[in-house]
């Protein structure tokens, strides 16, 4: 397009015609802000005369942002050169006009996409950052992430640091350069590093080497802050620690145990022995020296050793229950408890008990330890209707809200219930050893079977008018 | 009865003397040496120590072992008697005071005839030691001398 110096337009091209949407004879002498904005037509005169004064060529784009006009009031952006021309009639300026719409397009993109990479990296969660990798080593980028992990004011501030500040110990920091410059990658270094306000914390570092066009080489990378992390890993190898403890305490507490009740088991009961022993035969041989008196001594010396070791062995049980592992297997409470009546009958057969055990009650657990429970309970109910000529004796079952509650129910001499909470505790005695003999062992043992069968056990009962123990089993849950 | 021996295995002097007076309560007559110790009752057996130049094709009838012993423990000299074919037929009767399953599984592992707990009712251990006497000295049939 030429222009005259009067600012009309004396020449255009195909190109013009096309872009501006003018056809050629509409522009021809036309002034030339026809093809400029109306809102910069006021302005662009003025910049043409000024030009005008004193016209030069001027460069594509000299910095400008011109934007043009089409016929149809649309605008597009464009890059202008000017080369003023003297001729006879005046000064004509040549203006080549090149349409940028497409760069401007490419390049916002290209700004556009930009800003969503610096977006992401300012709204990641872990630090990212650029720095020199040649001396004297510096920040050249780093994230808000990175500005608020190093508790720095700002990124200006935290660009200002030399690096090797935020590293506790030199030589990590030193070895990470090493690997840096030699391999070109640092993947998730754990180290501890130190905050502009001193205060230090676990790190992962990440970096990999690249050079620059000038061949001035960088890093780029990303620093984590694993302190929680670091945190709970502390925390879980401390309570293994601490578990790995217990479990050995346990475990020499059980040797110990199991030590301690085959020292008891051999060696408690052999004086124990020859104090009966020797007094048995004291009474045989030397009965008529020793006279009533003596007699009775010597009968009391041989009941308290022969109840002592009856303790020794309730405890030996107790410990036995304590330390057994037990067993899931289907256990018949019915069979279990018929043949400790055998045995109780066996043993006193001069008494006449009514003994009524309901018929297929079967119960998942240990069949040996449940067999002492109810060696204990039957045993126990047999002993505390001893003063009774109507005795009876019951084992049954009832349905609870979480399986069958069985029952041991007796019409002997029951007890008071202000006293129940002492029932299961070993040596506790109700009853005197004159009224009922026994060790106090006996509801200890029971109630670890129970226990060990994740269930519970109770009583209920009256002086004079009996006693009811309920337990339940739940093997299932057993510990 | 016969006039065959009885080994009475036993460290405790209480419990041989008590032993001793049960087994005689019961008028069993046979003789009874006591070796008061593991080492004590393989050298009765084997013809060593104390015992050199005893004739070991004369075995007791039967041995009543204790288990806690000093020196070499019951356990070990049923596994030595058992390893030995003099002695390997030998009726043992583990007599002790423990009823502890451990003893009993390695006892009766080891080669034990029979298994008896000392009872501490004195009543009881006379009948017991009557009852082991009539048997293993009067009903029971001992093997043959093997060597």
């Amino acid at each position: 397009m030429i222009v005259g110096g009067d600012g009309r337009i004396t020449l255009v091209n195909a190109k013009a015609e096309e872009w501006f949407g003018y056809r050629r004879e509409e522009l021809l002498d036309q002034p030339l802000e026809l093809l400029v904005p109306e809102r910069l037509r006021a302005q662009h005169r003025q910049h043409r005369e000024g030009y005008n004064a004193a016209p030069k060529g001027r460069g594509m784009g000299a910095g400008l942002d011109l934007v043009a006009r089409r016929k149809d009031g649309s605008e597009f952006p464009v890059e202008i050169s000017l080369s003023p021309m003297a001729t006879p009639d005046g000064t004509l300026i040549t203006a080549i006009i090149s349409d940028i719409s497409e760069r401007r397009r490419l390049e916002r993109a290209r700004e556009e996409a930009q800003a969503r990479y610096r977006d992401l990296v300012d709204n990641l969660p872990i630090g990212v950052y650029r720095s020199s990798l040649s001396e004297p080593r510096r920040f050249l980028e780093v994230n808000p992430a990175l500005v608020a992990m190093f508790e720095a004011e700002s990124a200006e501030q935290l660009l200002a640091v030399p690096p090797a500040r935020l590293y506790r110990d030199e030589l990590v920091r030193a070895e990470v350069v090493r690997q840096l410059k030699s391999t070109g990658v640092v993947a998730a270094c754990e180290l501890t590093m130190v905050t502009l306000r001193g205060r230090e914390f676990d790190a992962s570092l990440s970096g990999a080497a690249k050079a620059d066009a000038a061949g001035d080489q960088y890093v780029d990378g990303v620093i984590e802050d694993i302190s929680a992390r670091k945190r709970s890993e502390r925390e879980v190898a401390w309570l293994h620690d601490v578990l790995r403890q217990r479990a050995a305490a346990l475990e020499a507490a059980n040797r110990e145990l199991e030590a301690f009740s085959y020292s008891v088991s051999h060696d408690l009961r052999t004086p124990l022995r020859a104090v009966d022993g020797f007094s048995r035969i004291l009474l045989d041989e030397y009965a008529a020296a020793l006279g009533d008196r003596g007699r009775d001594h010597l009968s009391r010396v041989r009941a308290a050793a022969q109840h002592m070791a009856a303790l020794i062995d309730d405890l030996l049980k107790l410990a036995r229950v304590s330390r057994a592992d037990i067993k899931s297997e289907s256990v018949d409470l019915s069979a279990l408890a018929a043949e400790v009546v055998v045995e109780l009958r066996r043993r006193e057969p001069e008494r006449v008990v009514n003994c009524r055990i309901q018929p297929g009650m079967r119960a998942r657990g240990d069949a040996r330890l449940l067999r002492v429970a109810l060696d204990n309970l039957l045993g126990n109910a047999w002993k505390f209707t001893g003063r009774r000529a109507d005795a009876v004796v019951e084992f049954g079952a009832d349905p609870g809200p979480d399986g069958p509650i069985y029952h041991v129910r007796d019409n002997g001499a029951g007890f008071d219930m202000a006293y129940a909470d002492k029932l299961f505790g070993a040596f506790q005695r109700l009853h005197t050893a004159s009224e009922f003999p026994g060790t106090g062992v006996g509801l200890a043992t029971v109630q670890r079977v129970i226990h060990k069968h994740g269930g519970r056990i109770w009583a209920q009962a009256r002086v004079g008018a009996g006693a009811t123990f309920y337990f339940t089993v739940d093997a299932m849950e057993a510990t | 009865m016969s006039e065959r021996t009885v080994l009475l295995v036993e460290d405790n002097p209480d419990d041989a003397a008590l032993t001793l007076h049960a087994l005689e309560t019961n008028r069993i007559m046979n003789p009874v040496v006591v070796a008061r110790d593991g080492v004590e009752a393989l050298d009765y057996l084997f013809g060593t120590g104390a015992h050199v130049g005893r004739d070991v094709g004369d075995l007791p009838a039967v041995m009543l072992l204790d288990l806690k012993l000093p020196r070499i423990d019951g356990l070990e000299v049923l596994r030595r008697l058992r390893a030995d074919p003099r002695t390997r037929l030998l009726p043992v009767v583990i007599l002790t005071s423990s009823n502890e399953d451990e003893d009993r599984l390695k006892g009766y592992s080891l080669g034990a005839n029979s298994y008896v707990r000392k009872p501490v009712d004195f009543d009881e251990f006379v009948r017991a030691a009557g009852q082991l006497g009539l048997y293993w000295l009067l009903l029971n049939v001992p093997p043959p001398a093997v060597y």
